[in-house]
Order: structure tokens, then sequence, then C-alpha cells
């Protein structure tokens, strides 16, 4: 049974089994790349996302001081 | 950066630096620039931070109309050597993020827009990103070689957008700043075009010098500076700007017809003997740059 038809789940014994998802095999080093990607775009999501609070929070400030 | 042999790079994460790449942060750079323009010479100060959020939000604009055009042109880019290497032609990032992230910087930018400024604003950025999108890089760009004409269209709002953010009104100056990065569009983007005319035809995709020829291009370049000069010089005489602006925008117009001239003379088909595009297409960078700089000089020195 190939991984797509595993993805796809199969009749066993007159009952459906349901798909089951394998991770394509990958070497030590491209896993550690992915973690490392992973890594950092969560960092700089975070960095973003405090970013904007702090912007909102002052773009709320501006705009009751201007009585908008 | 750790480089890594995979057979689909594109199932990694998408690096950081890729989105970065998707914004075209080069084309944002003068999107940007002549969005504060805009917002300076303005009657209307804004409080700094709604300053900053109003060409955040053009500039986030802007980098969502770049990764939605990257999204939407991937196999065009993929057959020119220029744009080759971005990161959806190069396998580094699936289509599918490219077009979230595009949907995603583009509503925001509009909702932070009408929520720090105006609701103006906010349906002016909005439709810029969708006219440059759906009009220019959907139907017109594939379509006809007049692409670059109307589709210059969505780069001149920046400076409209500007204004509109700080007084919440439409004027003449900025319709004239629309005006002259309207005409400017196609003389800079044919210079460009002359020198890159194997690439655009091997994209298949119909601008000017493929479809009309070089002489022809020429000469439309020529055409299309004459108008621009004097949109540049109009706010001048109208009375909307100083001495000093109109003393500057009449010199860098009239250099920028000189080398219009030099390239409506030039006989060359070859890349290489293309000089003088290649001299018109970093003075016309210069030139906006140059132009917008005196304008928001004169604003406050005057």
């Amino acid at each position: 049974m190939t991984i797509e038809d595993e993805h796809k789940g199969s009749m066993s014994q007159g009952r459906w089994a349901p798909p089951v998802y394998r991770w394509p095999k990958m070497s030590d080093g491209e896993l550690e790349m992915i973690r490392k990607r992973q890594r950092e775009r969560a960092r700089i999501t975070a960095w973003l996302l405090g970013a904007f609070v702090i912007l909102f929070f002052l773009i709320t400030i501006a705009k009751t001081g201007m009585n908008w | 950066m750790p480089t890594l042999e995979m057979a689909n790079p594109a199932a990694l994460p998408a690096d950081w630096r890729d989105f970065v790449a998707l914004t075209k942060p080069r084309v944002m750079s003068l999107v940007v620039f002549s969005g504060l323009c805009g917002l300076l010479v303005a009657p209307v100060q804004l409080p700094l931070v709604l300053s900053f959020t109003a060409i955040l939000c053009i500039a986030l604009g802007a980098g969502a109309c770049g990764a939605l055009n990257q999204w939407y042109e991937v196999e065009v880019d993929a057959k020119m050597r220029r744009t080759a290497k971005r990161p959806l032609p190069a396998g580094r990032m699936d289509r599918q993020t490219a077009l979230h992230f595009g949907v995603g910087l583009g509503a925001f930018s509009v909702l932070l827009m009408g929520l720090a400024t105006n609701w103006l604003a906010a349906a002016m950025l909005a439709a810029s990103i969708l006219f440059y999108v759906l009009v220019y890089t959907v139907w017109l760009k594939p379509r006809t070689a007049q692409n670059i004409v109307i589709g210059g269209a969505a780069g001149a709002f920046p400076p409209l957008i500007g204004w509109v953010a700080a007084t919440g009104h439409f004027a003449t100056l900025p319709v004239l700043l629309f005006a002259i990065i309207f005409l400017w569009t196609p003389p800079h983007f044919w210079a460009l075009s002359l020198f890159v005319r194997s690439d655009y035809a091997a994209a298949g995709i119909p601008m000017l010098p493929v479809v009309a020829g070089f002489e022809s291009t020429r000469r439309q370049i020529l055409i299309y500076s004459l108008p621009m000069a004097a949109a540049s010089v109009a706010p001048w005489p109208l009375g909307l700007t100083g001495p000093i602006y109109g003393a500057c925008a009449a010199v860098l117009s009239l250099v920028f017809i000189v080398l219009a001239c030099r390239v409506a003379t030039n006989r060359a088909t070859e890349p290489k003997d293309m000089e003088a595009e290649k001299h018109l297409f970093a003075y016309s960078v210069f030139y906006l740059f140059a132009l917008f700089t005196v304008l928001v000089a004169d604003r406050f020195l005057a």
C-alpha cells in the first residue's frame, strides 16, 4: 500500500479504516532546517504582534487626544 | 544562512526573508516615499503616530500588491531571468502561502488605515490594491501593450492616499501628484522594457517594445515625457507651490526631456548599445525622488 492509498483510508475486514498520515521521510538536516525556520517565524511573529499592540495603544491615545 | 538540498524545497516552511522578497521592497520604497510626500504637503498635520500608521498602511498595501502579483504571475516570472529567482518560481514557497499572505496583508492594511485615519483613505487604499491586482496584473498586463499606461494609475495612488489620510478630502495638488506619477510610469517602464525586451518576449507579455517595436516605443517615451513635464511644473503657476519647486521641477523635467530625446534618436536594438535607455531609466527614478523631495522642502520653506 502506498502512502497516497493510506491517506485515502481503506476497507479492512468489512470495516473502513481511517486514513493514516505519515510524514515523508526526512533527514536530520531537513528536520533541523524546518525547526529553525519555525523558530525564526515564531520569533518574528511575536515581535510583530507586540509592536502592533503598542501601535494600537498609541493610535487610541492619539485619536482620543484629537477628540475624533 | 545554511542551505540544504531538498527534493521539494516548497515543503519547507518558507523563510521569513522570502516573505520580505514577496512584498517587492524596492518598489515599496518609492511607493512609501510618494505617500509620505502626499502626507507631508497636506495642510493638516496628523499626530506623529497616525502619520506613521498611514505610511505603514501604504507600505503594507504595496506589499500585498507585490505578493498577489507574484502569486498570479509565477509561471511568467519563471520564464524571465530578472524574476526567476523570486521565492515562488524558485520553489522556495508554495503558491497558497503567497496568496494567503497577500490577501491577509491587504485586508489588514485597509482595516488599520480606516481605524487610524479615515475610511475615505482606507477605501482608496483598497481601490488601489484591487486596481493593481485585478485591473493591471490579471486583466491588462497579459492582454494589451497599454498595460503600463492604464496600470500606472495603481502606482499613482500613494500621494493621494497620504493627502486624504491627513485631510479627509481631495484637493488639486494631490490630484496633480497623481497625474505626475501616472504620466511618469510609461516612460519609466518602457525605458526598462527596451533593454529587457527579450525577457518580456520570452514570457509572452505584450509590452510595447515587443508588440510595436523599438522605434514606436522610443517615440512614445518622448510623447509621454512632455505632458509629464507639464504636470510636474503645473503646481507652481497654479499657485499651489512656491518658486523653489517651480524652478527645480522645470530643470529636472528639462533634463528628463533631453534624455527622452536621446532615447528617441537611438537606433540600437541590442541591450549593450542602449546606454541612453539605461540612463533614462536610472534618471527617472532619481527624477521622482528629487521632484517630491523639492515639493516637501518648498512646503516647509514657504
